[in-house]
């Protein structure tokens, strides 16, 4: 595993691309292009992907757009119009043909009914993130249309989501290979799928969970980025052992992003009793105000 | 999370939240993960949400959630009365410790003094629901009471719980509690009073519900049953059918006539003067739930009280369904002004309606002898 390059600058846009394709997601086209939409007018767009969906026959298209702002620059009002836009974007682009001349693979992949924000605040700071930025998130309500029966998604994801999932790719790159696990019941899927791809569910959920070869064998990998309390580690061990991903006869890895002077009170508790292959490990903790290096590939 | 409570499967989820949870509330849930959805029906909202993998803490937000869509505190009461001296708040202190109580699921925590022979005291439970899933197989219930000695042989024991049912739950403690002491109780009942009395009951209470600083200003919602006969009934004559609801039609007034009500009480006059009152009191009706909406006269502070005789028997009891200062009725915040009442001050209120109530309904069997 060689040293991560130092930041990648301002270019937040090729940064973020790297990291959804780090996470198994395709890139399409070029970044920050205009796409024909069904008004006959060009819409401009960060980045264009998709991603093969567990579960299901067609592809999830995803509209990206990346934002990298100063803390000043941020207000309720800021947040809101970049959700109503990209909606916006979702709905003259969704069935263009235009778009789908120019991109034929789009045929065979679902709506543009996905949309996702990176929103890199570069002066920010915990406090900041969780309750301003957060407040923000809580109140940005958009004043839905009239139902049409078609429904689609927006998903925010602040530097607190983003450090964690590039922690977890920290790891995930050290193993020989890995594959995100979707175990029967989750999803639309009637049977356990792997997949190199996260699913923007996993993405945006606390709890990920993942196959790792090792040297020697293949471990559960669980990425848990929940409350380190003792209840909080009950619901989750219940969870692991309702989708059957804890087992006698192999090792179970729980990652956790949490991690003070009581956390190790915590995993203790859970040494030995009927969890005798589990093993709690921590994360690294990013700076948030320090863009994370996206360079995860192995130089050995 | 117990063993015996695990982990919900996501089809579960999906169906809490389409069955016990409300949309905005989902809606309030996912925006705080920075999730928002356009478009998306209960059912689709619901199935996107059960695919995300949510920890313990997402899960008590919507443990919260789907609780709360039902959870209303109500203050129901009744009067225990007995031929010679007892004292009821002895009687609760013997029985707390009682080993199948606790087997139960009970705790009865202690009490503690309000006044001179006035206690108030908590009772929690769990009451399991067998028909749903292990998510929600528990529901946790606090029950607040107050018990106050009227006099020697006569205790009256006010309840604030979140379901009518709660207010059965303590009557059965109590009544265990106070076994073998040849003591009566005494309640609100529905039946006890004739159909003109009932709508002079809510009409008294209208304006001696609450201390004259209170005034109506409006009524909100009325709702009236008549009882019926059912086919079944009609065939096997003379068999009495034992649910309740079979044997009554429920009708909440509509706008048309609510208004002309609202008008009459506005400008004075009496309920039963009105005439949509009076012939639905010929046809058969009997009036079983008010709405009020009170406004104090100095300070403008609204309250809605909701006043009802519910379950089977009809026991009367208070919901405190809104409160505010008069501009937060118009704006978005309305729905959180009733946080801004404290419990105690929540409870007094009620307390305060349900103790006019029980003298308006004394005073009207009392002439009725």
């Amino acid at each position: 595993m060689g040293e991560l390059p130092a930041k990648l600058g301002n270019k937040w846009n090729d940064n973020v691309n790297a990291l959804l394709e780090a996470l198994g997601w395709e890139h399409i086209g070029d970044k920050d292009m205009d796409l024909p939409g069904t008004d006959d007018k060009d819409h401009g767009i960060d980045a264009l992907l998709i991603y093969e969906n567990p579960g299901k026959t067609v592809c999830q298209t995803v509209l990206v757009e990346s934002k990298h702002y100063a803390k000043g620059s941020l207000s309720p009002s800021k947040l809101k119009e970049w959700i109503e836009l990209l909606r916006k974007k979702q709905n003259q682009l969704r069935a263009s043909s235009d778009l789908q001349k120019e991109f034929p693979v789009l045929a065979e992949c679902s709506e543009t009914n996905l949309g996702v924000i990176m929103c890199w605040v570069h002066d920010a700071d915990e406090e900041y993130l969780s309750e301003t930025f957060q407040n923000y998130l809580e109140n940005a309500i958009i004043p839905s249309a009239p139902r049409t029966g078609l429904y689609s998604r927006i998903m925010v994801l602040d530097n607190r989501r983003i450090v964690r999932l590039v922690s977890m790719l920290q790891v995930l790159v050290k193993a020989k290979s890995f594959c995100f696990v979707y175990p029967a019941g989750i999803n639309d899927n009637v049977q356990t799928e792997r997949s190199k791809v996260l699913t923007v569910e996993y993405m945006m959920s606390n709890i990920i969970i993942a196959e790792c070869q090792g040297t020697k064998e293949k471990n559960t990998t669980v990425f848990y980025f929940g409350e380190m309390e003792i209840p909080a580690v009950e619901t989750l061990l219940s969870f692991l052992s309702k989708y059957q991903r804890l087992d006698k006869d192999r090792s179970v890895k729980i990652y956790h992003y949490e991690n003070d002077e009581d956390t190790d009170n915590v995993t203790k508790h859970f040494k030995g009793k009927d969890y005798t292959n589990i093993k709690f490990v921590r994360m690294q903790q990013l700076s948030l105000n320090s863009e994370p290096s996206l360079n995860l590939e192995e130089d050995e | 999370m117990s063993k015996e409570e695990q982990y919900p499967y996501s089809s579960e989820i999906r169906d809490i939240i389409i069955d016990c949870i409300k949309n905005s509330d989902l809606l309030d849930f996912l925006r705080s993960k920075g999730i928002y959805y356009f478009n998306a029906s209960q059912e689709d909202a619901a199935e996107l949400t059960s695919r995300l993998l949510l920890d313990g803490q997402d899960l008590d937000v919507l443990r919260g959630y789907a609780y709360k869509s039902t959870q209303k505190s109500i203050l129901t009461g009744f009067t225990l009365v007995s031929e010679s001296f007892f004292d009821l708040s002895s009687l609760y202190n013997t029985i707390r410790t009682k080993e199948t109580l606790v087997k139960d699921g009970y705790t009865l925590k202690s009490l503690t003094k309000k006044g001179d022979n006035e206690f108030s005291g908590e009772i929690v439970y769990h009451k399991r629901r067998p028909s749903r899933t292990a998510f929600l197989k528990y529901d946790k219930r606090d029950i607040s009471f107050a018990i106050k000695s009227l006099s020697k042989k006569e205790w009256q024991v006010e309840v604030d719980g979140e379901k009518s049912s709660d207010g059965k739950v303590v009557q059965q403690l109590f009544e265990k509690a106070a076994e073998g002491k040849s003591i009566s109780r005494d309640e609100l009942l529905l039946d006890n009073l004739t159909t003109e009395n009932t709508i002079t009951f809510f009409d008294e209470l209208r304006t001696g519900g609450l201390d004259k600083q209170w005034q109506v200003n409006d009524i909100l919602r009325i709702t009236l049953r008549k009882p019926v006969l059912t086919e079944k009934e009609e065939e096997d004559d003379g068999v009495e059918v034992a649910d309740e609801a079979k044997k009554t039609e429920e009708v909440t007034i509509g706008d048309e006539h609510l208004s002309g009500i609202r008008q009459a009480i506005l400008e004075g006059k009496n309920l039963r003067d009105n005439s949509f009152v009076h012939s639905a009191q010929k046809s058969g009706y009997i009036f079983t739930s008010m709405t009020y909406l009170f406004q104090h006269k100095k300070n403008g502070t609204f309250m809605q009280l909701r006043a009802e005789f519910k379950g089977n028997p009809k026991i009367f009891e208070v919901c405190l369904e809104d409160y505010g200062r008069n501009a937060e009725k118009e704006s978005e915040k309305d729905k959180e002004s009733l946080t801004k009442l404290s419990e105690t001050e929540n409870m007094k209120y009620r307390s305060l309606f349900w103790n006019a109530a029980k003298d308006i309904y004394n005073k009207l069997r009392s002439k009725a002898k």
